[in-house]
């Protein structure tokens, strides 16, 4: 292949998977309106045009696979097929399978699949074998007409006359009216915001420099106003609509609801909702499992429903919404809620808390979030193996989130994730250490206090201790891995990690700011916490550390007593 | 790596930009030079072995900076007034580098590069030597020095 034929079929591949992402919900909406032969149109327009593109770029797989399914689509369009629960199913296997190959061409060029089954499937249908007689002497007509059809679009692109010409206009103006988008790399993203962070520094440096003088003043203010909003929208080219991720969800309600038989009824909210498009990445999966666990364990059987007086449909309501900072995600259902009593009983079981433990209503919902724990009985197919929940706050967490439940038995559970809205700012804490400044994420930090060096206690093998209102924790010295001395007086930051806490000495704390994060240059990591660098205010980088990663080792494990 | 060595090999000539290291002029290949700027006020990184003068700001990107002098066991010149620092782009990384003095661009044609064997472990990071009419130029293998700086916390 060369370099050419290469760069048209990853072109297609990208074009490919934003036509299916698009198209998969319609796939959905035709379940529920079957009737609708617009939706038919737009599947039948993707088909087409995929068939074509991807015979055109060499990938014939993808091209024979979709030839196949516009049989089908065709025939439904004219009538000669009834969309069924069957034909359904089988043209979602078909978009599943045709967003699988791409994915996997993605990554080599030359993948080969089994294909043979849906083929089969799908010609199966279009033959008529879905116990639906077609009309056989209506086909060859059809395909007349098709031809018809594909010349005429032929002489289009050869003789464009004017009438022609102003139609297609008319028509692409229609099309206008939204937002129109184009593609652009992120690294060109990134460097447009680096140079917008230069452009705030240089602009305060600027601001400072013409103070002096009152003539500029409102040269000043519209240039600081000017600065702020090029800011503003640099931050928000990288933010996407939670869309996307939300139509995944619609097809993991529908399926799993399938295989356990039962009704839902979903609705979404807030789905143009914006965050950064890494967060986007890593919420999809939490997601997915958050949704099928509330399906599973949550939502009772349509029968159940009825005898307790609910709707036979459950209610499943998925928002999303900005809040200060944040993007709140909230999976709401009116299922059965979460039995705290059960959840104890099986704890104890599994010897996960003791005989006698009592826990408040908190903690015996948090015991979901153990590794190893599951309420099913039986393993199905949706849940029930004990790995998910665990995994989903473990996620959410290295998000920089926050996964809350609440439940009441009998009425349902609402799960609320709370998520940065983006990975490219934190709040840090700037401190000083061994006369340099380094940043830590205030999302680590648990409490700062001040401690007297008369009130460390040493240990036998050099570890220091220091106690704070009944705990002891464990003191570690930042500036001992710079390998320069501390001045006496020390000021302890208290760092949670997920299963300890511990004390951090630091020299002085000198500020706190939102800070844009930076990859950590190649030949600056020798230092082991060091997750990135930023540039301050001055304009000089520092870098920024995860204390949780540091002492990873300590081996205290403490208790602690919030000051509450 | 190998094809672009290829590709340049077959031109002419190919220009370097050399530079002082103490009294002797080293030299790398111009198309891997983005710009030249005064030392910068480098932070200092953590744990860092001591040719590593620190990270730096260049209009928003932040790179490391790596003293050759250092690197190359080199006394630097008393007069650091000339002292500057190399912008490099390797395969995408930027990387700055401290030397003495800029000297000049100089083009040297094919025939007056001589390489140096490979094999010889004491001088992996001199790629060749240029030769001139009055001296030799030594260049530099900048991949190799950057190769080098692999850092621990990244290999565990």
């Amino acid at each position: 292949m060369d370099e050419f034929e290469i760069e048209l079929k990853n072109d297609f591949l990208n074009e490919a998977l934003d036509l299916i992402t698009e198209v998969e919900k319609v796939f959905i909406q035709l379940e529920n309106e079957p009737e609708n032969s617009e939706l038919i149109n737009i599947i039948f327009r993707f088909a087409h045009n995929l068939k074509g593109t991807s015979r055109a770029v060499g990938f014939d797989q993808i091209s024979q696979i979709t030839h196949e399914a516009e049989n089908v689509l065709l025939k439904i369009k004219n009538g000669q097929i009834q969309v069924t629960q069957y034909v359904i199913d089988i043209l979602l296997q078909f978009s599943d399978i045709v967003s699988k190959m791409v994915i996997d061409l993605k990554l080599d060029l030359n993948s080969q699949f089994s294909i043979s089954e849906i083929v089969e499937k799908l010609s199966d249908i279009a033959n008529g074998k879905n116990k639906i007689v077609p009309d056989v002497q209506k086909i060859p007509q059809e395909i007349q007409d098709m031809a018809k059809e594909e010349n005429v679009i032929e002489m289009h692109a050869k003789k464009p006359n004017q009438e022609v010409l102003k139609n297609e206009l008319d028509k692409k103006q229609d099309v206008k009216k939204e937002d129109e988008t184009i593609r652009v790399s992120l690294s060109r993203l990134e460097k447009l915001s680096n140079m917008t962070g230069e452009l705030i520094i240089l602009q305060a440096e600027m601001d400072q420099y013409l103070s002096t003088n009152t003539a500029s003043s409102k040269i000043r203010r519209a240039f600081n106003k000017l600065c702020k909003e090029i800011q503003d929208t640099s931050m928000s080219l990288r933010m996407v609509p939670i869309q996307s991720t939300f139509q995944k969800l619609q097809r993991v309600v529908r399926d799993t609801s399938k295989v356990l038989n039962k009704k839902i009824e979903l609705k979404i909210e807030g789905e143009n909702t914006e965050v950064d498009r890494l967060v986007l990445e890593q919420l999809a999966d939490p997601l997915v499992h958050i949704v099928r666990n509330s399906i599973d364990h949550g939502i009772e059987l349509p029968n159940l429903r009825l005898e307790t007086g609910k709707n036979e449909f459950g209610m499943l309501k998925i928002s999303a919404y900005h809040q200060g900072n944040n993007l709140v995600i909230e999976v709401c259902d009116d299922g059965a809620g979460i039995d705290r009593e059960k959840l104890t009983a099986i704890a104890k079981s599994k010897k996960i808390i003791d005989q006698n433990q009592v826990l408040s209503d908190e903690q015996a919902l948090e015991l979901i979030f153990h590794p190893g724990f599951s309420t099913k009985e039986k393993v199905t197919e949706v849940s029930g193996r004990g790995v998910g929940m665990d995994v989903v706050k473990t996620n959410i967490e290295s998000l920089g989130g926050t996964i809350e439940i609440s439940s009441i038995k009998g009425v349902g559970s609402t799960f609320k994730l709370i998520l940065p809205l983006t990975l490219a700012i934190i709040d840090g804490l700037i401190v000083d250490v061994a006369n340099q400044k380094i940043v830590i994420p205030r999302s680590q930090i648990q409490e700062i206090i001040k401690v007297n060096t008369n009130e460390i206690y040493n240990g036998v093998q050099g570890e220091r201790f220091i106690k704070i209102r009944e705990s002891v924790l464990t003191l570690n010295f930042l500036s001992d891995d710079f390998k320069r001395k501390s001045p006496d007086c020390i000021i302890c930051l208290i760092i949670k990690t997920q299963t300890n806490y511990y004390a951090v000495a630091v020299d002085d704390i000198s500020g706190q700011r939102q800070v844009v994060v930076k990859p950590a240059p190649k030949g600056s990591n020798f230092a082991k916490g060091v997750v990135g660098t930023t540039i301050l205010g001055n304009g000089k980088p520092v870098f920024i550390f995860d204390l949780t990663e540091i002492y990873k080792k300590t081996k205290l494990q403490a208790k602690y007593l919030d000051a509450a | 790596m190998l094809k672009t060595d290829e590709k340049k090999l077959t031109q002419e000539s190919i220009r370097f930009l050399e530079f002082q290291l103490s009294e002797q002029t080293y030299a790398v290949e111009l198309n891997k030079v983005r710009e030249v700027i005064p030392p910068p006020d480098c932070t200092p990184v953590p744990k860092a072995p001591k040719f590593i003068c620190g990270v730096m700001n260049l209009r928003g990107t932040v790179l490391t900076v790596i003293d050759l002098r250092q690197k190359m066991s080199i006394k630097p010149l008393e007069n650091q007034a000339e002292a500057a620092v190399i912008i490099f782009e390797l395969n995408g990384v930027f990387i700055g580098a401290l030397v003495d003095r800029i000297n000049k661009v100089a083009n040297y044609e094919l025939t007056k590069i001589q390489s140096i064997c490979k094999s010889e472990t004491d001088c992996y990071s001199i790629r060749g030597v240029l030769k001139s009419e009055d001296r030799i130029t030594m260049w530099i293998d900048l991949d190799q020095i950057v190769e080098n700086i692999a850092s621990p916390a990244n290999a565990a």
